[in-house]
């Protein structure tokens, strides 16, 4: 009878002292001077959760603003409403899929899955009715679209409208995206636009303007000015706080960085076949080893030249370059697949000045602000979080997507945590970090 | 006095909670565990083996066996810098740490023995999901030492003695990889082994008068060096050409010579009294270095340094000889952490920390005693982390040490 007794009492000893976990002290977020209860996120690609090349509802729900409202959510925030796709879903600008990495030919290439066009261009799939959203985000939107009723018109027909607001703008063709936001009343918000500004010039290769309204120009500095002090104003006349982010250079872009100006490598035979093809440019060299690319250029003699160090070959010229035609070596590379030394100090220009104009935004405002530039600059040289090291290399690096262009869900995160921690900086709140670790990153074959 | 003693011990196991240290076990006999763990200054017998050698001629009858063993029931919290509202809880499997001591005299001068001990030793699991995964998910590293020893008596109040230390040890230690897989799960890597160290423990013991003694023992580093090791790597397919299958990989984990200082007091024939100042040679374990046999571009060897500094321990005990049948034991000490800032990982989550214990023998004949001591470990709690990986936090540990022990002589 004793010994069972004790039996029994050695079993609890030892149960309690498996389960006596040591006491922490509890860490409970707090507010600080800002009022997180109504978020709202306005903005391009970057907030609406673009990923891999597409929108999707992965990309969605991995939005750095879905993070941010997440973390928030332990203090009192109300539900953050995004304009999903449906779940498995997703759509790009040119109306293909999320991208997956695949190996072809033995290379490691991210290829476009099938996608779902229809979710832009069959407007019975648009979700208008469910209006308003808290992230009202569009991808590809520049600074001025955001104000612009004519942005969410479909009745401009294909190409003169953006379907990705025009899907879940409150009245497309009358509402405009600031619009839409102020429909919240907002207590808190995010604004983080501008890339699309500088981007989209040089996505063209620099064939846009320097100043001007087309798809491919830099928006003009006046037009710019307007539309960011008009949007940070319009947040605020409800006496709204929130964050400004900036624009990061486009050397940190894998779109424009992985292709290296003198990534042609030939062997002796082949740079002595090349020199006498191109007999009648001697200003054209190869040699064994990495070559310049060869690229047009009227102003070069015969109208063609190798590329400078410095200049950047874009990313959607790699088939071109991999391809039968052997575009940069048997055919110069085109005046859209690169950019020349003018034309990327001409985007430094602009990038430098749109980033004055929003950090005085920000400041006039008195608003937290995120130096993206800056952040993305570090991360070229590489960075480290919770064990895992991040660098701006294509697909190996980790931060972006496929796309080279938005970064990678748990690039999201890293960029939300930069939001989260200038909020709390300037608001003297807590709001908890978002761990990096939960969120995927470039998945491989 | 004493019944208060075990009273507010009692009290203090349910109310407080704590912490533990390093990959150096100290749980080599019931009866110095119950005394903080000293011993190197006493005469107690078959376990000098371990804790001064040189006091092992000085037993008592002319054989003496001694068993133990002190399952360990640690608890660890990890908090992740603020802000963030993360914790994570280790589900470390229980530690046993035992010993085997047995020895003889051989002529009025000379003994001789062979002790069994696990001086090192680690076992914690965070989790194969946890946040740190990319630094540990689990390690476990044992190490049981097999350690001859002949002591010899050279005045009645002068003795010295050695060992050699064979030192068997086997680790296995498992990481994620950041490389996931189109189901976003991430690539693995177990690491295992085993290995033979080499060191030895020598010690001498000076009865200076009838109530006062002191000894000094130093037992040597034991290089633990690790080759073909196996290295099993599970990545995604596309990478699996960077990870090549049987690769093995060669390391080294030091464990540090101690040099342990320790006095003994008699102030009454039922009391006695042990201070010991024990100094860790840390400052051995600079960098816990990985050497693949097969490199690629994606798998390079692995330094990863630790900087561990030396470190001393300072120990203080009491026994009350209650009477012929029981012995009564308390015990404290105080352990520095060899991690320095910035170094502190969760494989290894180390602080300052408070031991108390007590114990007691229980004689239930001349020749045969019944050893029990219970160890409590508190750290305090320590805000750091590992500034290569860019992992930090705040680390409570616990841990709960109940010991059982047999003694034989004759």
């Amino acid at each position: 009878m004793k010994t069972r007794y004790l039996n029994y009492l050695l079993l609890l000893v030892t149960l309690v002292l498996w389960k006596c976990e040591p006491s922490v002290d509890e860490f409970v977020p707090q507010a600080g001077n800002a009022d997180f209860s109504v978020f709202v996120s306005v903005g391009d690609s970057y907030s609406s959760g673009y990923i891999d090349g597409a929108l999707s509802y992965t990309g969605q729900v991995n939005s750095f603003p879905n993070i941010i409202a997440s973390q928030l959510s332990s203090l009192g925030t109300g539900d953050f409403k995004q304009p999903m796709l449906p779940e498995g879903t997703s759509v790009g600008s040119s109306l293909n899929g999320s991208y997956t990495l695949q190996v072809v030919n033995g290379m490691l290439m991210p290829v476009p899955t099938q996608g779902n066009p229809e979710l832009l261009t069959d407007p019975t799939t648009w979700i208008n009715g469910k209006a308003p959203f808290n992230n009202v985000a569009v991808p590809g939107a520049k600074t001025y679209h955001l104000l612009a009723k004519e942005y969410g018109d479909p009745s401009l027909g294909m190409g003169n409208f953006n379907p990705y607001y025009a899907r879940f703008a409150s009245n497309p063709g009358t509402s405009t995206v600031i619009g839409d936001a102020m429909m919240n009343n907002p207590t808190f918000f995010s604004l983080w636009v501008g890339g699309n500004d500088v981007l989209w010039y040089g996505l063209g290769g620099g064939t846009g303007l320097e100043s001007g309204m087309g798809p491919y120009d830099i928006t003009p500095e006046s037009i710019f000015q307007l539309s960011i002090t008009t949007l940070a104003r319009t947040l605020t006349t409800n006496g709204a706080k929130g964050v400004m982010c900036n624009i990061p250079g486009i050397d940190a872009l894998p779109y424009f960085s992985y292709i290296k100006y003198n990534d042609l490598v030939v062997n002796a035979d082949t740079a002595a076949l090349l020199n006498y093809l191109y007999a009648a440019a001697p200003h054209i060299e190869f040699h064994e080893g990495n070559n310049p690319f060869v690229m047009a250029d009227v102003n070069a003699p015969g109208g063609i030249r190798q590329i400078k160090e410095g200049e950047k070959v874009l990313l959607s010229a790699l088939s071109d370059i991999l391809g039968d035609e052997h575009y940069g070596v048997l055919k110069p590379l085109t005046d859209e697949m690169v950019l020349d030394l003018d034309e990327l100090s001409v985007i430094d220009d602009a990038t430098d000045k749109f980033n004055t104009i929003i950090k005085d935004a920000a400041d006039n405002n008195d608003l937290a602000f995120v130096d993206a530039n800056a952040i993305l600059e570090n991360i070229i040289n590489g960075i480290v979080i919770d064990g895992v090291g991040y660098n701006t290399e294509f697909v190996t690096g980790g931060f972006f997507s496929l796309d080279g262009i938005h970064t990678s869900g748990r690039g999201y995160a890293i960029v939300a945590n930069e939001f989260i921690k200038a909020i709390n900086a300037k608001y003297g709140s807590t709001v908890p970090l978002a761990n990096v670790n939960d969120f995927t990153g470039v998945e491989y074959p | 006095m004493k019944k208060f003693l075990l009273i507010g011990y009692l009290f203090f196991m349910y109310s407080i909670a704590g912490h533990t240290e390093g990959y150096q076990v100290n749980l080599q006999g019931q009866r110095q565990t119950g005394m903080g763990h000293i011993g190197t200054g006493l005469s107690l017998g078959v376990s000098s083996i371990h804790f001064n050698p040189g006091a092992l001629s000085l037993m008592d009858q002319k054989w003496e066996f001694s068993f133990g063993v002190s399952p360990i029931f640690s608890n660890n919290t990890f908090q992740k810098q603020m802000p963030s509202t993360y914790e994570a809880y280790s589900d470390n499997p229980v530690g046993t740490p035992f010993y085997f001591y047995g020895a003889g005299k051989i002529s009025d001068k000379f003994t001789i023995g062979i002790g069994v001990t696990t001086p090192y030793g680690n076992s914690l699991s965070w989790g194969d999901t946890w946040d740190g995964r990319y630094l540990i998910q689990d390690i476990s590293f044992h190490a049981i030492f097999i350690q001859p020893t002949v002591s010899y008596k050279i005045l009645d109040n002068l003795s010295i003695g050695a060992g050699f230390t064979i030192a068997p040890g086997t680790v296995e230690i498992n990481k994620a990889l950041p490389l996931q897989n189109q189901d976003g799960a991430d690539g693995q890597v177990e690491l295992s082994g085993s290995t033979l160290g080499y060191g030895f423990n020598a010690g001498i013991y000076f009865q200076a008068t009838k109530s006062f003694s002191i000894g000094v023992d130093y037992r040597s580093k034991i290089d633990m060096n690790m080759d073909g090791g196996d290295a099993v790597f599970t990545v995604p397919a596309s990478m699996q050409g960077y990870f090549p299958e049987g690769n093995t990989f060669s390391s080294s984990l030091p464990l540090p010579a101690n040099l342990v200082v320790g006095l003994g007091w008699n102030p009454g024939e039922k009391i006695t009294l042990g201070f010991d100042f024990q100094y860790v040679f840390w400052s051995a374990y600079q960098s816990l270095d990985f050497d693949f046999a097969e490199n690629t571009p994606a798998l390079q060897d692995s330094e990863n340094p630790r900087n561990f500094s030396n470190s001393a321990v300072y120990r203080i005990g009491a026994e009350y000889h209650l009477n012929k049948k029981f012995d009564l034991r308390a015990g404290f000490y105080y352990d520095q952490t060899p991690i320095p800032e910035d170094y502190l990982t969760p494989e290894t989550p180390g602080t300052n920390k408070y031991g108390m214990s007590g114990g007691l023998s229980w004689y239930i004949t001349d020749k045969f005693s019944i050893d029990v001591s219970f160890l409590y470990i508190q750290g305090q709690k320590r805000e750091d982390g590992y500034a290569l990986e860019d992992f930090y936090g705040t680390y409570y540990t616990n841990a709960f040490i109940p010991g059982f022990g047999l003694n034989y002589s004759f």
